[in-house]
């Protein structure tokens, strides 16, 4: 959207600590400008803690840098300005407020009306699922509208790097294969992509490039054709993945 | 039935001051989970900064005309203002170090805030009541064959005017959409670029001036204040807002309302030694078969 500003992520030797316990150490990864990349691994891993930790939302060692900026210092709302989307993990909708009101706060932080209703317009085109909906509470929604608001909310500050947690988890099969194909239009359009997962099978298949995450720590990287053919990660990730998904 | 309609009238005006307190309590509770013990000694403080705007300005009875409304304006502000900043102060010296402590650490450091306003006001005012000019004349309309002071329709009045106010904000407001939101999932809202650090500095702002309101109009009512006020008004208006369903703004003005009204008619009935008894009893009942109060839904879905 804007082709100026570059939309680079490089995160390095970040580490993470929960009341003593180490959730990540010494993560190091980048996602470059139009990528999406998949980060991987199975429940505890630290696919949250990394997202959260590049949104500010928890403190961490090490350094994050996005754009040329380091976030380090920066809080969450600020890094929302930068151009850093995120749709966290369980949607997090405002179940309280209409699908309306919930896109509005997606697009706090932009001032003009005009390119609000622009943004609008590009969700509701999107997810044209939503826009029969956008007076309804978030609350009454399906599991897949509720994830179709999540990402459509964050879209809504034209992000330039958006990050999403989970998006297909718990949907049905018919559901995860819209919101994969909507992940890849919203990548082509010019919106770089962390998605992390754990339907490997399905993330790799679109990404760029993955991580595999395991117990704080990094496992494998590498294309994610690569990944896909590796036997380990195939063996330790893509099984335990296939299995969660039924 | 004359009686009644009396009373009624009274519990309404009670009411409207205890509606006006309860929420800043509420207000306060739906963002950071804190009940605020020291709200009660905000709506005192508004009494007394009120108080000494018309000091300063030299009123010392009833005021006509132009000056009435002027004077009014520029204390009940002033007030509104005053225990705005206060309140704000409060948060950020106080409260906000201890947003991620454990709940029981910032409601101690509440109860001792609370302390904290009382000696001072103590200090300021002295210890024993002191008279408030009764700046408002206080003619009556009959209404249904009961008079109602002019005085009292002020009170009803400006509370109301506030709720309707306040209500527009929150459902209106792109700030307004934002306190919600916080209130609602905050982790999720500074996900939206929400500044949560100035969110919650603008609940304690309108909280605690809706509080300035209270402590000024209490002040034209009652022709009297006095430093220790705030901690019956703040247990009451805290009880307004637990009935109502705490957290749930609507819920404040009716718990307010209707706490008015009850403690009117039980000083009728039984008593003004029997007053605190009823209302506590009503709310411990409520409490009983209706756990989340009148108005509350699940409000503590915090994800």
């Amino acid at each position: 959207m804007t082709p100026s500003s570059g939309s680079g992520l490089e995160v390095r030797d970040v580490s993470v600590s929960y009341g003593g316990i180490r959730a990540l150490r010494d993560i190091s990864l980048r996602v470059e400008e139009g990528e999406i990349v998949a980060l991987l691994g199975s429940n505890g891993a630290g696919k949250t803690t990394t997202l959260r930790a590049i949104s500010g939302l928890v403190p961490y060692s090490g350094s994050i840098v996005f754009d040329g900026k380091e976030l380090r210092k920066s809080s969450p709302d600020h890094i929302v300005r930068l151009g850093l989307g995120h749709a966290p993990e369980g949607r997090r909708v405002f179940s309280r407020m209409t699908v309306l009101e919930n896109l509005m706060l997606g697009a706090y932080t932009v001032r003009s009306k005009q390119e609000i209703d622009d943004r609008l317009a590009f969700v509701v085109q999107t997810f044209p699922r939503l826009e029969e909906r956008l007076s309804q509470s978030a609350g009454t929604l399906s599991g897949g509208e509720q994830q179709m608001l999540a990402i459509g909310r964050a879209l809504m500050s034209s992000p330039r790097l958006l990050m999403l947690d989970e998006p297909s988890l718990g949907l049905a099969p018919i559901i995860v294969q819209t919101i994969f194909s909507v992940i890849k239009s919203i990548n082509e359009r010019g919106t770089t992509i962390l998605l992390v997962e754990q339907n490997a099978q399905q993330a790799l298949r679109i990404a760029n490039r993955g991580y595999v995450l395991e117990t704080g720590s990094l496992r494998f990287e590498g294309t994610g054709a690569a990944l896909l053919e590796n036997p380990a990660v195939a063996e330790a990730y893509l099984g335990v993945a296939i299995e969660n998904i039924k | 039935m004359h009686e009644f309609l009396a009373q009624l009238i009274n519990g309404i005006s009670l009411g409207g001051i205890y509606a006006l307190i309860a929420l800043g309590y509420t207000m306060v509770y739906g963002i950071i989970g804190l009940i605020n013990f020291a709200h009660g000694d905000v709506y005192t403080l508004g009494s007394f900064f009120a108080l000494t705007i018309l000091t300063a300005l030299g009123v010392s009875g009833e005021l006509h005309g132009v000056a009435l409304v002027v004077d009014v304006a520029i204390a009940l502000i002033g007030a509104a203002l005053l225990c705005g900043i206060a309140g704000v102060l409060i948060e950020r010296l106080a409260y906000r170090r201890l947003r991620n402590a454990p709940r029981l650490a910032p409601l101690i450091t509440a109860i001792g805030v609370s302390f904290i306003l009382e000696n001072v006001m103590q200090i300021w005012k002295g210890p024993s009541p002191v008279p408030f000019p009764a700046v408002v004349p206080n003619p009556s309309v009959m209404i249904a064959g009961v008079a109602v002071g002019a005085q009292q329709m002020l009170v009803v009045g400006l509370a109301v005017v506030m709720m309707v106010a306040l209500q527009l904000f929150i459902h209106n407001t792109r700030l307004g959409r934002a306190m919600r939101a916080t209130a609602q999932d905050r982790d999720a809202a500074q996900l939206m670029g929400i500044n949560i650090n100035k969110t919650i500095m603008l609940t304690f702002l309108i909280g605690s001036a809706l509080a300035g309101v209270a402590g000024f109009v209490s002040g034209v009512y009652y022709q009297s204040t006095w430093f220790f006020n705030g901690f019956g008004a703040g247990l009451k208006a805290f009880t307004a807002a637990v009935l109502g369903g705490i957290g749930n703004i609507g819920g404040a003005m009716l718990g307010g309302f209707l706490i008015g009204i009850i403690e009117s008619f039980a000083t009728w009935k039984f008593g003004g030694q029997w007053s605190n008894v009823t209302v506590f009893a009503i709310l411990i009942l409520v409490l009983v078969f209706r756990p989340s109060g009148l108005l509350g839904e699940a409000v503590f879905d915090r994800a």
